[in-house]
């Protein structure tokens, strides 16, 4: 049975990028990271597939933090407050993702950048398999308009 | 028109560009879980109450999440708990996340002292969320205060996943990573160490009083806040209150905010904050309110007075040279965007703690 420690070590990095990228900050993706790392580890001697559960753990937190945040998130964007470490080219790109609905902009970044497995994309947004599909899709379309505009 | 492959790689290089580990980024130390122990059992609404607003939120909408607001901000005459005459608040917070002994759940060996930190529940309008935060007041012989307020989470009210959400993030408020970010704070690396840790960040801001012209503008040009300004000094230093005055997003937008701190017998702190959530102008647009006075164990907690910000043309810049005298602070609410904090510093005793409660016509969570 593995520890927390161990788990914590081995899964922080990808907590934290797979926050980051569904949040789009680095300091809240550390955050809600954390947050979701530590949930596990009360839980860990009990879970048949922690790194799962920490995958379905931190998509939920980013969603609730999406739906709490909202009005920070267009305050945000209105005024154009970047991440600081990336470059204006990957910030246009990022800000295009950032307009999608959460639920396409997760399927999109689980799917094409964390390489997630479909049936766990579903899981963790709660759906089935040919949603996440139709998310993907739409997402792909939405940020095809937004990059090319 | 571009492919969806050529769209996948230029994503992939962005998200890895976000994503890459940075210099700031604190060392990895795995939390102790042992140690985080919050009394969920007194933070924690009747779940009841959240199933059912939530079922009424989904069934008529808006409508029903504002009638939803009303009722629970009636909560405390519900209980037969004393009301007083200022007028319901629509958004109310009793934070009780020190109630354990009251005794800050961490201590460093800084030249400072953290004086309050913890869970909230906070209720602003049709939302209800936890946040959580660190505060941290470096207590110079100066008077320099510096407090940082880190929000972080929530949930929609009525939303299902409360369970989840408090299980998940509400009994970890503290971990390693933000008790570093705590000593940069109090510590002699105050601005390096927290624009390292969280840079600037919608979901940070801070209150800073006393300081000097010199030291805002380190803030300032240090990127922690993007507007120059201060905050009003006290005005009434008996009454205990230590702050009055606007607050700066990091983002550049200004949060208005209010902050009481008062100070019972025994020398426990009971701080007051309100803030608007909301822009400057929103803010005016909402002043004025009745200016209220509230009784709690013996003392005065004085409401904001209607000359807060009577002209709504008055500019940001002007708070710094205003005469402090012209405001009355304590306490406010106010219904839409504002939301009001009560912080617990100290071993408050509970019966005061529902005195204020009461007073404030919060509604408090037992």
């Amino acid at each position: 049975m593995q520890d927390f420690e161990s788990f914590y070590q081995a899964h922080h990095a990808d907590a934290v990028r797979w926050a980051t990228a569904l949040v789009g900050s680095r300091a809240i993706g550390e955050e809600l990271a954390q947050d979701a790392l530590l949930r596990v580890g009360q839980r860990l001697y009990r879970l048949d597939n922690p790194g799962g559960y920490l995958r379905m753990t931190v998509a939920h937190a980013c969603a609730s933090w999406h739906r709490t945040n909202h009005r920070d998130r267009l305050r945000t964007e209105r005024l154009g407050v970047a991440e600081a470490s990336t470059s204006p080219a990957a910030n246009e790109r990022l800000d295009a993702l950032g307009r999608l609905p959460y639920r396409q902009r997760a399927a999109v970044v689980m799917r094409y950048w964390a390489d997630w497995p479909e049936a766990e994309i579903a899981e963790a947004l709660d759906c089935r398999p040919t949603t996440v599909r139709t998310l993907i899709h739409r997402g792909l379309a939405n940020l095809r308009k937004e990059i090319e505009s | 028109m571009m492919t969806d492959d050529a769209i996948i790689a230029r994503l992939r290089e962005s998200l890895d560009e976000l994503t890459a580990p940075s210099a700031a980024s604190l060392p990895l130390e795995v939390p102790d879980l042992d140690t985080v122990v919050v009394p969920l059992t007194d933070l924690h609404p009747p779940r009841r109450r959240w199933v059912a607003t939530a079922g009424v939120v989904g069934i008529v909408g808006i409508a029903a999440a504002t009638l939803a607001a009303v009722v629970l901000t009636r909560a405390p005459s519900d209980r037969g708990e004393s009301v007083g005459t200022p007028p319901i608040p629509t958004t109310a917070v009793l934070a009780l996340g020190n109630l354990d002994g009251g005794v800050p759940r961490f201590t460093l060996d800084l030249p400072g002292s953290i004086v309050a930190r913890g869970p909230e529940l906070q209720s602003s309008g049709s939302n209800m969320g936890w946040q959580r935060q660190v505060f941290v007041a470096a207590d110079h012989s100066d008077d320099r205060v510096l407090v940082i307020n880190r929000y972080t989470g929530g949930l929609p009210f009525g939303d299902d996943s409360v369970e989840d959400f408090k299980d998940s993030s509400l009994d970890q408020p503290d971990t390693g990573l933000r008790e570093r970010r705590a000593a940069g704070a109090a510590g002699g690396a105050v601005i390096a160490e927290i624009i390292s840790a969280s840079d600037v960040r919608p979901a940070m801001w801070i209150q800073a009083r006393g300081l000097s012209d010199v030291q805002l503008s380190e803030l300032v040009n240090g990127g922690l806040v993007s507007v120059d300004e201060r905050s009003v000094a006290i005005a009434d230093p008996s009454l205990g209150l230590i702050d009055a005055g606007p607050s700066a997003y990091g983002n550049g937008e200004l949060w208005w905010s209010r902050m009481a701190d008062y100070t019972l017998a025994d020398g426990s702190r009971i701080n007051v904050s309100a803030s608007t959530g909301t822009s400057a102008d929103r803010f005016n647009d909402a002043l004025p309110f009745d200016t209220e006075t509230v009784n709690v164990d013996g003392r005065k907690i004085y409401t904001w007075a209607t000359k807060l910000l009577d002209n709504s043309s008055q500019r940001i810049d002007s708070w710094g040279n205003t005469d402090a005298t012209e405001y009355l602070r304590g306490i406010e609410w106010h219904d839409g965007d504002f939301n009001v904090v009560v912080r617990v510093t100290g071993n408050v005793p509970e019966a005061v703690l529902l005195e204020v409660a009461n007073a404030l016509r919060l509604t408090a969570v037992p």
